[in-house]
């Protein structure tokens, strides 16, 4: 089985994004596929309730399918009241967190607390990247401060921190953190140095997609370790972290 | 039928630990994944400033393997022309893979045509990497990448010499359509297509790239060779245009 707990649909293409999961469902057999809906970098209120909105619709439209997050500026000044209803009214099973500020800004922690209170995961952007790194991106580093502050938090790093040397070994001390391996960078050895430190019981499967399926996939199937531990890769460390029924 | 990957690697890489960089681990994953040939050179002399001394041992070793020898060259370095002929007669190299992304040059540049030229005299086939990795993972030093039509400009000024355009993106592939499409001396692999959802449909049809002149490439054991193949496997290409990317454009390339 296989689950993808990180994808998106994007702000102006949120229809044409719908199908290419859906076809993307339908040609890898997955069984479920998390989303949430990006737009600019700092979105406002507007375009936050715009692309909750949209990934609501998709929700609710394509149930045996999808699952989402709500995405939550923590700047904006509605933050809480947008967690809320995403999670007690628009069917949301996580907050997803990108990069409008950084992960350990106290703009946060009360969004963390009311998440542990829901007990419900944060997927969290974490990407370091040696040019282009964008003013509040967050790093590993930044994700460990959270993990330490709220150990009680349910924390999903997404995409390895990119660079798996920089974003693995800050996180490894914290089980409330695990991994998705999501993302557009390829390269070798990237699973097997991640199963090495924090241990395949961590990690989860993602893709990213519009990004390529093929890339993630790929990388679990090639990891050195058991059937049994890539099996929970693919679904069922998402089954246990986010409590699916299916 | 048999199938090739044109980009396979041996060796050891200055930035990070690579698991398995022996000829033997590469052999095993080509036979778990159906592939029983292709071209091998070695990652570890990229970096060297003679990378022609690792090329002696690394050919000692790949030697009798079945797979084709691909030197690694500098053409800027004093002495790389010569290297070509030596390569030929004393390593058995059948192609020379450049890195410019690392060794910073321009492929417009005289030395580096006259080079190329030179290799398509001796029946030497030239590799252009347009990178080694994904430069967001970069360390210590950052790479710069050509554009993907100083290789197309390459190929027209030394018709004589076949030319591989290996590790480009889909949409610097895109670029260049139409010369990939009318150049008999260009091909290009498709090791980096990672950017897209459905990348090898995107790249013959969104990008009207002729099925006849991409060939398989995984770039192991930098990047995952699975993930590299299921482009190919999960693609709704014919299995007549799978065949030609994993078989016979290889075949032809080296012909």
């Amino acid at each position: 089985m296989i689950i993808d707990v990180h994808a998106h649909i994007w702000k102006n293409k949120y229809e044409a994004d719908r199908q290419d999961l859906l076809k993307a469902a339908e040609v890898h057999n997955i069984k479920k596929i998390f989303i949430s809906a990006l737009g600019c970098y700092i979105p406002d209120e507007d375009e936050i309730r715009e692309l909750n909105s949209e990934a609501e619709k998709t929700l609710k439209t394509y149930p045996d399918i999808f699952e989402g997050y709500v995405y939550v500026n923590p700047r904006n000044a509605d933050a809480m009241d947008v967690l809320r209803r995403g999670i007690e009214e628009q069917g949301f099973i996580g907050m997803k967190l990108w990069v409008a500020t950084y992960c350990d800004d106290r703009l946060c922690y009360p969004l963390y607390e009311q998440c542990i209170k829901y007990d419900i995961p944060v997927l969290i952007h974490s990407f370091y990247k040696a040019v282009d790194q964008l003013p509040y991106e967050s790093l590993g580093q930044n994700v460990a401060n959270v993990a330490k502050r709220y150990p009680e938090a349910k924390i999903l790093m997404a995409h390895l921190g990119a660079d798996c040397y920089n974003g693995i070994k800050p996180i490894a001390p914290y089980k409330n953190v695990s991994v998705d391996i999501s993302g557009s960078i390829y390269r070798a050895d990237d699973l097997n140095y991640t199963i090495r430190q924090i241990g395949a019981d961590r990690i989860l499967f993602g893709t990213d997609m519009g990004a390529s399926f093929n890339m993630s996939y790929g990388q679990i199937l090639e990891a050195d370790c058991s059937e049994a531990d890539r099996e929970k890769m693919l679904s069922g460390n998402a089954i246990k972290l986010f409590g699916l029924k299916l | 039928m048999k199938k090739y990957d044109v980009s396979g690697f041996i060796g050891s890489w200055p930035f990070r630990k690579i698991f398995k960089g022996t000829l033997a681990d590469l052999k095993a994953l080509h036979a778990a994944n159906g592939i029983s040939g292709g071209l091998v050179g070695s990652i570890t002399g990229v970096f060297h400033n003679d990378p022609y001394e690792n090329d002696i041992d690394a050919a000692e070793i790949i030697k009798g393997s079945g797979y084709g020898f691909v030197m690694t060259a500098n053409p800027m370095l004093p002495g790389s022309s010569d290297d070509l002929e030596k390569g030929k007669k004393e390593l058995g190299a059948v192609a020379v893979r450049l890195c410019p992304s690392y060794h910073k040059y321009a492929l417009t540049d005289p030395t580096v045509v006259e080079y190329c030229r030179k290799a398509g005299e001796l029946g030497l086939r030239v590799i252009v990497t347009e990178r080694m990795e994904d430069y967001r993972l970069d360390y210590l030093i950052n790479q710069s990448f050509p554009p993907a039509g100083d290789t197309a400009a390459l190929a027209k000024a030394c018709p004589e010499t076949k030319f591989l355009l290996s590790s480009a993106a889909v949409d610097e592939l895109g670029s260049i359509a139409g010369d990939i499409n009318s150049l008999p001396n260009l091909w290009a692999d498709i090791s980096n297509l990672n950017h897209y959802l459905f990348s090898l449909d995107v790249v013959l049809d969104g990008r009207g790239i002729s099925a006849d002149k991409l060939i398989y490439g995984s770039m192991s054991p930098l990047y995952c060779m699975r993930s590299t193949l299921l482009n190919v496997e999960n693609s709704a290409a014919s299995s007549e245009i799978k065949d030609k990317i994993m078989s016979k454009n290889f075949e032809d390339f080296m012909a």
